[in-house]
């Protein structure tokens, strides 16, 4: 493995980790509290905090830059909380307004600071695109050590912060101090997005705190699991990201940890074993094959009720044919009949569906030419043993409203 | 002066069509379309070949316009809330952007830093001739269009606009389709944040739909009076930050989004106080 051979990459690798599994870990609650964007935001918001602490230091200073984000970061958490408690502004436009106001002046200070003849300017940019392969060993430290403390802080407040996440009223009444915790959750989430606008800038930190988040919130409703499938899938995506961008040259770190992200959504949006959209369409093809088998079971049991107990091969189509005879409920030759089988589940259909008319109508008094589509519906869900419990409520009916007959022939 | 011509119109245009994203908590769907219409832009740009051609700005819309289905799309399908999804499909589209522009279109002019912050300052090179005639620059017209189109389909749909935002089952059973007065204002927006985004870059475009808004729904209850104010602060922030940034030689973008954000300032520690006053 040539790739692991110079400790730079080592370095990029550690940290991009790091990263993607708090930002993984953070997103699962921001996403649960329907914040999602609030990384994006605060991301954006951190902007003059950065520009502010270069003028004032007058040179790049990382710990400097960062401690100006952190403070401008907070700022604005503080202003969108402000603005959605003090006015009837909704959350999601006050983080619109914090976001662009905030960056509207961080470009203003970026421009400012352009035109400064001593200045060099140089190392400001990277953090609205991000540049992972330039993190030098001492990032790398700061990262894992924010990284472990948010750690720290979810596992001590565990409990409190899946009271605050799901039911924050009912925290409330027991005494609980939401005003803190909706602080210290701000706090490490602005820790978290320092973190990341350093690796993949401001634009796309967004997708850090959301696309694993999102995607594992696909395949579990439990918090602990997601937390976990996020955390994982963070970090899958990150150290591809950081791959590509060490092995390939000029590959932008943070497009690709999203594209890879990305990825990871679509797949689960897919193949999720909670709803996901293959399973669901699989289900329906399911549904509907058996509709039709049994549409058209109910159809030959009819005909034999009125005398017709043979019918030709090009009556039925090719696929139905193969289908009634893998199932048993035909037999083959040049004319087909109805088996024991096939006839007992032709009834089953059908008595279903007079049944259930019979029900309706006796019931709960619906007039007898308004239940054949609620019935035709029915016929294909109703198991054996409601049949059973509606034929006894029922008194055991001989025939249906429309004089029908409710035993076998 | 034809700067600030500029910037007057996209602050109008971007604020009529907000008032209807703030009331519908869609907010954050201009700072989605606004970013992700970059891989649109490229898409485009692949196609057309040039940035200046009425094609490259109808592929733009309609990206973005798809943009907006995509995501309707995925949350009618999943249990997760629509601001999660929108985040998750604008940054996968930005990326795949940033990507296409990075290995394929290493010499074109697609510089990112413009899209971003806008360079409202150089759309003025970009003239409109007809008939060897100057006709002043090119956004001036085009934002100036779409400002119409806006004024006038939010003027011939002003009922359904309202009945679908405030009650979107009366809206119903009066006949009137919530989804498709939906994707009315998405189509709307489409074309605003495309427009004006090429003159004023993307977060000048949610501030200017979002900002001004918010500080007029502060204090108005009843929606033309919102409207009104909005496009009254939106005017009041253009002018300001058109001045500032001449003053201080910063980005007119970058200003006009600081002054906005003043006003908003201002506006809230003034309606507390009149709050205060009034409830003692």
């Amino acid at each position: 493995m040539e790739f692991f051979t110079t400790i730079n990459s080592v370095y990029v690798m550690i940290g991009s980790i790091a990263l993607g599994a708090m930002c993984g870990m953070l997103g699962v609650f921001g996403v649960l509290r329907k914040q999602g964007l609030l990384g994006d935001a605060l991301a954006h918001a951190a902007l003059p905090g950065i520009a502010i602490a270069f003028l004032i230091m007058g040179e790049r200073i990382l710990a400097g830059l960062l401690l100006g984000a952190l403070v401008s970061g907070l700022l604005g958490a503080f202003c969108i909380q402000y603005l959605v408690k003090a006015t009837k502004i909704k959350m999601d436009s006050a983080m619109a307004a914090v976001l662009s106001v905030f960056f509207g002046f961080g470009i203003v200070l970026l421009t400012f600071i352009q035109r400064l003849p001593s200045a060099s300017k140089a190392g400001l940019d990277t953090f609205l695109f991000g540049q992972a392969a330039a993190l030098l060993k001492i990032d790398v430290i700061l990262m894992s050590s924010i990284f472990l403390f948010t750690l720290l802080v979810v596992f001590i407040f565990w409990k409190e912060l899946k009271m605050f996440i799901f039911d924050s009223s009912f925290a409330a009444v027991l005494g609980f101090r939401s005003r803190f915790f909706e602080i210290l959750f701000m706090t490490i989430y602005v820790l978290a997005i320092l973190v990341s606008l350093q690796a993949v800038g401001v634009v796309l930190t967004a997708a850090m705190f959301i696309t694993p988040a999102a995607a594992a919130l696909l395949w579990t409703k439990r918090l602990l699991s997601a937390v976990v499938l996020s955390v994982v899938f963070g970090s899958i995506s990150s150290a591809s990201g950081a791959y590509v961008s060490i092995v390939a040259e000029g590959m932008p770190t943070g497009p690709v940890i999203v594209m890879a992200a990305s990825v990871i959504f679509l797949f689960s949006f897919m193949f999720a074993s909670r709803g996901g959209i293959v399973w669901k369409a699989i289900e329906r093809y399911k549904y509907s094959k058996k509709v039709n088998l049994e549409n058209l079971l109910a159809k030959l049991y009819r005909d034999t009720e009125s005398g017709v107990n043979k019918w030709q091969r090009s009556d039925i189509s090719l696929i139905m044919l193969w289908r009634l005879r893998s199932n048993g409920y035909i037999n083959s030759g040049n004319e087909i009949t109805l088996t024991k089988k096939g006839l007992v589940s032709g009834f089953k259909v059908v008595q279903k569906h007079r049944l259930w008319e019979t029900y309706l109508v006796e019931r709960m008094n619906f007039s007898h030419d308004h239940v054949h589509r609620d019935a035709e519906i029915m016929e294909h869900l109703l198991t054996d043993d409601v049949v059973e419990k509606i034929n006894s409520i029922l008194g055991n009916p001989k025939v249906d409203p429309h004089g029908k007959s409710l035993k076998m022939k | 002066m034809e700067v600030m011509i500029i910037v007057i119109l996209a602050t109008l245009t971007c604020a009529l069509i907000g008032n209807f994203l703030v009331l519908r908590k869609l907010s954050l769907m201009g700072d989605a379309i606004s970013h992700a219409v970059l891989f649109g832009i490229v898409m485009a740009f692949f196609i057309v070949g040039t940035l200046h051609s009425i094609w490259f700005f109808i592929l733009s819309v309609l990206f973005a316009v798809f943009l907006g289905f995509i995501v309707q799309w995925i949350v009618e399908r999943v249990s997760i809330s629509r601001e999660s999804i929108i985040g998750v499909v604008f940054t996968f589209f930005f990326a795949l952007g940033v990507l296409l522009i990075v290995q394929f279109a290493g010499n074109i002019h697609l510089d990112t830093h413009a899209v971003l912050f806008g360079s409202v300052e150089f759309s003025v090179f970009e003239r409109f001739v007809f008939l060897s005639f100057d006709l002043g620059p090119k956004s001036m017209w085009t934002l100036g269009a779409v400002f119409l189109l806006n004024i006038f389909l939010i003027k011939l749909f002003y009922k359904e606009l309202k009945i679908t935002t405030f009650d979107p089952n009366f809206a119903t059973s009066v006949g009137i389709s919530p989804k498709l007065i939906h994707y009315l204002v998405m189509f709307l927006t489409s074309i605003t944040v495309v427009t004006a985004f090429e003159a004023v870059g993307a977060i000048l475009v949610v501030a200017l739909l979002v900002v001004p808004v918010v500080t007029s729904y502060i204090f108005n209850k009843r929606l033309n009076f919102m409207i009104g104010y909005s496009l009254f602060f939106a005017l009041l922030s253009s002018i300001v930050g058109y001045l500032f940034s001449v003053y201080f030689d910063v980005s007119v973008a970058g200003a006009v989004a600081f002054i906005s954000g003043v006003i908003l300032c201002f506006v809230v520690i003034l309606y507390k106080m009149f709050a205060y006053e009034q409830t003692n």
